[in-house]
């Protein structure tokens, strides 16, 4: 029975449910925040960092509840596989760990026109493919445009390197590409349609070989290309390392890229580790045992594993690193979608239940029955903080730190439904509506995740005491994702985004005709006059250049969704990592914890 | 004297059948010879007490509990159990138990650590009045066995009231103790009503398929076949993953027994069918048949008693699988669903190593599951010794 339990709980972390993760400059940290101190600290800590020249050799364990699915990066969709991959490639610019700025990686410079339109990339000289083969402008023109941009790749780049914008001559909405030509063989230009302010993040997608691939895309067989049987020395990528083995359900070992570019200040290759290995585990419980033991070096640590490795630091000789909020967000969501199933006529969500989700006092009254400090305090641990907007105090300027909060108050929340009309006229404990139907809903979330699981069952007591029925079901996540990307026949749900830098990366989420608008999706116009402002707003944050009015375009977009709360947050995870303390050149900043080609052992 | 004796043996020849602690004599009943003999089974007796003590408890949870198994005082999340937390003195003398109010503070290691904060004192009583309930189902009232009093000036909707947790507090700070209790009704008696209907649905079937023999026996045997083909346990998921997201938690309750009898009757069906056979060979039935008794009454005055020791021992000893099936379901959070308590899903708690070793009380409901199991393995071993015919023959 165990056992079963293991494999559910593994099956359900190896997913992610995610938005592509692209990030944009910008340091200055909001205030008001419990954790200001450590916030201050790690900003600091990045000011103050200096590379050390390190020695070559040693290795760096880490531990995974999953292997990778596939090797082939760029349609991969789940965090096993891309953070395994993200060792082998590279692409044109990277965001620093420390600032979170962008800087050059593949590419040494880059110049842009005047109206920000044209971009020219120069390509560092004499980076070689792990293969020893010479990388080339030829490489960068192919990966954009014979595998992003190509209709018969499901690339995980592309929606974001697709650029939405409003056509002046025919007032029609148009998804641009941008456009790639090489100058010659170490310089690239790219053009853009519009301005595209998340530009220098989204063009740091990684850049595939050329002299490997282009058979595979010329013959359609690109997506069952270098899968997990592949022979994991014919993966060719520019980045640190490279796989010297797989074995399934065991270990991953990464080994140092002979040909890799990169030196440090003293003129010595890097990256200095020789290996990087991951060990695959049953569970979070034994990735935790595993480190307390010895056997890795590196772990990610919940608000309930704090206690247990804190008193451990010294004689295990390791330390906890806590990196302030989280990217990754949890939030409730109901179903406000008011189409009808095509196939038997019936509206996807019960039309007394629609009126109740429509209803923004409704979703007022939900707000105020979320106790964020319950939720910290018992669920993380107290390594949390309280969400309010939509973007992570994480995002530094972008987030709002003043937007609409919706305090924890049931009697609150009990005048508003009184407000509504809405009382309990049968007795039996939970209201009924105008028409007299009982508020009652199924409040779903993926089984196996312990935060959400709990959030739900805190949830269903608040809501119980202000007369509403809430039933609570932990399912499968493959069949919680189907409900809202396929079948649309949920209620409300618990469920959690990630997120990034740039505010830019969540307009799947936010702009009414994407797929994963949740709680209406896929949107011909949209259906409420503030869904139009926000994919206003995110549209007009996406082309304006200006930081500064960057920023208040998007705090702007934060209160118009905390005033309409489509959807409401919870609280955000404190990101914790353990490192054994013999490793070099690491330090805690808001954005990373190390370079791993910096990395060295003492 | 009496002996505990090795539980799984046959019984030795037993003294002549008239001492004055009322031995029946040979004469009687084989039922009442299997009681005269059970009773005289340490182990088994034991075990019936136990069972006793515990569904007892579980009928009158309510009662005996302090607290409402949902009530909950979120800011004492995981609170040590307070029997060490009780005072007696209060400096200047003996006093009844009492306890002080408690608040936690993260420690260096983000430890929350509990220390009772000075001020009013809440005195441990009997029949004092809680959480409203009826009880039996037929009275309401809101007197509880024990619990605080002096708590008129308390907020009851206060995250960090008083309340009394002699077990310890779970991790939404609602008491184990009162949990355990009101889980006991779930988590037992899905055991006894799955059996239920598992042995109707087993007896009946096995003894029309023994007793009609040919097609039928067939039909019935490749049916029971293919459900014992599936593993049980997956068969399990996919079953709850076809209960409907909206149904309420008695509905998923009855559900969830519905599911485990469905798994279970099988089994018992082919074996109840091997012992219909020979029965079926016996002369009396022939004679009743000869005598044109309908195959129904034949059937159940006839034949099915006679396989009923089997199916009381096997009923008996199949009653732990079943609340271990709960409990696996509610352990993967498939079963009961929280706030609902049930032993299963207060277990899930334990799945985290870091929990165990520092609120090792959450591991109480499984030592609950385990002395109920045993209990039923002990008084089962002792019917089935109690039943065993050879008990008699070895005279």
């Amino acid at each position: 029975m165990l056992t079963v339990a293991r494999r559910f709980r593994r099956g359900l972390s190896l997913l992610t449910f995610g938005l592509l993760i692209i990030g944009c400059g910008g340091m200055a940290f909001s205030q008001g925040n419990s954790g200001d101190a450590l916030l201050e600290r790690l900003k600091q800590n990045a000011t103050e960092f200096r590379y050390e020249v390190g020695k070559p050799g040693g290795s760096l364990t880490h531990s995974t509840i999953s292997g990778p699915k596939t090797f082939n990066l760029a349609i991969s969709t789940e965090t096993s596989s891309t953070e395994i991959l993200g060792y082998l490639f590279e692409g044109l610019t990277e965001s620093s760990w420390l600032t979170s700025q962008m800087q050059g990686n593949l590419a040494e410079r880059w110049e842009t026109s005047e109206d920000g339109l044209v971009w020219t990339f120069y390509l560092r000289q004499g980076i070689k493919w792990s293969d020893g083969a010479p990388f080339t402008a030829d490489d960068v023109v192919f990966t954009f445009q014979r595998i992003i941009y190509n209709d018969d790749i499901p690339a995980s780049a592309r929606p974001g390197l697709t650029i939405r914008y409003l056509d002046e001559a025919t007032q029609e909405w148009q998804r641009g590409q941008i456009a790639v030509a090489k100058i010659d063989d170490h310089a690239v230009r790219f053009t853009l349609p519009v301005p595209f302010a998340p530009f220098l993040r989204t063009i740091g997608t990684p850049i595939y070989p050329k002299h490997i691939l282009a058979k595979h895309v010329d013959d359609g067989s690109f997506t069952s290309t270098w899968d997990v049987g592949t022979d994991p020395g014919e993966i060719i990528g520019t980045g640190p390392f490279t796989i010297a083995r797989y074995d399934v359900g065991e270990r991953i070992v990464l080994r140092k890229n002979p040909h890799y570019w990169k030196t440090d200040d003293a003129g010595n290759a890097l990256p200095y580790l020789d290996q990087v290995v991951y060990l695959v585990v049953q569970d979070i419980a034994a990735a935790v045992l595993k480190f307390q033991a010895g056997e890795t070096d590196i772990l990610g640590v919940t608000g309930d594993q704090y206690p247990v490795l804190k008193p451990e630091e010294a004689a295990k000789n390791f330390t906890l690193h806590r990196q302030g909020p989280n990217f990754g967000t949890t939030f409730l969501a109901f179903n406000q979608n008011r189409g009808k199933n095509p196939d038997n006529d019936r509206a996807f969500v019960e039309p007394a239940k629609l009126k109740w989700f429509t209803n923004r006092d409704f979703r007022r009254v939900v707000a105020h029955s979320v106790d964020k400090d319950s939720i910290i305090d018992n669920v993380m641990n107290g390594l949390g903080y309280p969400q309010w907007a939509a973007i992570s105090p994480a995002a530094g300027p972008f987030h709002n730190p003043d937007v609409t909060k919706y305090a924890y108050d049931l009697k609150r929340a009990n005048d508003l439904l009184d407000g509504l009309g809405w009382f309990d006229l049968d007795g039996d404990g939970f209201r009924e509506d105008d028409e007299g139907n009982t508020l009652s809903f199924t409040l779903a979330t993926n089984s196996g995740n312990d935060v959400r699981e709990k959030v739900c069952t805190l949830l269903k007591q608040d809501l119980a005491k202000v007369g509403i029925q809430a039933n609570t079901r932990f399912m499968e996540f493959n069949s919680l994702v189907s409900q809202l990307v396929s079948t649309y026949d949920w209620e409300a749900i618990v469920i959690g985004f990630t997120g990034g830098v740039e505010p830019h990366g969540a307009i799947n989420l936010w702009h009414s005709s994407e797929r994963l608008h949740l709680w209406y999706p896929l949107q011909e116009a949209p259906a409420t006059p503030w869904e139009a402002a926000i994919n206003d707003l995110f549209v007009r944050g996406s082309r304006e250049m200006n930081e500064a009015k960057r920023y208040a375009i998007y705090h702007e977009f934060q209160q118009v969704a905390s005033d309409n709360l489509p959807v409401v947050y919870t609280a955000l995870a404190e990101r914790i990592t353990a490192v054994r303390n013999n490793y070099g050149n690491v330090t805690p900043t808001l954005y990373g914890l190390y370079d791993v080609r910096y990395l060295y052992v003492r | 004297m009496q002996q505990v004796e090795p539980h799984s043996q046959p019984r030795p020849a037993e003294a002549p059948p008239r001492t004055a602690s009322g031995d029946p004599p040979l004469s009687r009943s084989p039922l009442r010879r299997a009681l005269f003999r059970l009773r005289r089974n340490r182990l088994a007796m034991l075990g019936f007490w136990t069972l006793v003590l515990l569904y007892g408890s579980a009928v009158f949870a309510d009662f005996l509990a302090p607290y409402h198994y949902a009530s909950s005082a979120r800011k004492k999340a995981y609170h040590p159990p307070m029997i060490t937390w009780l005072r007696v003195s209060d400096g200047s003398g003996l006093r009844w138990p009492y306890l002080t109010n408690s608040t936690y503070e993260f420690d260096v290691n983000q430890r929350k650590v509990y220390r009772s904060t000075p001020g009013a004192t809440y005195p441990i009583g009997f029949f004092v009045k809680g959480d409203s309930y009826r009880l039996l189902g037929l009275f309401e009232t809101r007197v509880h066995l024990f619990g605080l009093r002096g708590l008129e000036a308390v907020d009851p909707d206060d995250p960090n009231r008083p309340m009394l947790f002699l077990l310890g507090a779970d991790n939404f700070g609602r008491d184990v103790l009162s949990r355990l209790l009101y889980g006991g009704r779930i988590s037992l008696s899905v055991g006894l009503i799955g059996v239920a209907i598992t042995f109707v649905l087993g007896m009946l079937v096995g003894g029309a398929s023994g007793y009609f023999g040919g097609r039928v026996d067939i039909a019935i045997q490749r049916l029971c076949e293919m459900l014992m083909l599936i593993p049980g346990f997956y068969l399990l998921l996919s079953l709850r993953a076809a209960i409907p997201a909206n149904w309420s938690s008695f509905q998923t309750y009855v559900a969830i027994i519905a599911i485990l009898s469905f798994i279970g009757w099988a089994g018992l069906a082919r074996t109840i069918r091997g012992l219909v056979l020979s029965i079926a060979s016996m002369d009396y039935v022939a004679s009743a048949r000869a005598m044109g008794v309908p195959d129904r009454l034949v059937i159940v005055r006839h034949v099915l008693p006679n396989t009923l020791s089997y199916a009381i021992v096997s009923a008996t000893m199949s009653i732990p699988g079943y609340i271990l099936g709960e409990s696996g379901l509610s352990l993967l959070g498939l079963g009961i669903q929280d706030p609902e308590a049930s032993w299963g899903n207060m277990l899930a708690l334990s799945m985290d190593i870091a929990q165990i070793k520092f609120h090792p009380w959450i591991l109480i409901p499984g030592a609950l599951i385990f002395v109920t199991v045993m209990a039923f393995n002990y008084l089962g071993d002792g019917l089935r010794d109690a039943f065993d015919p050879r008990g008699v023959q070895g005279k």
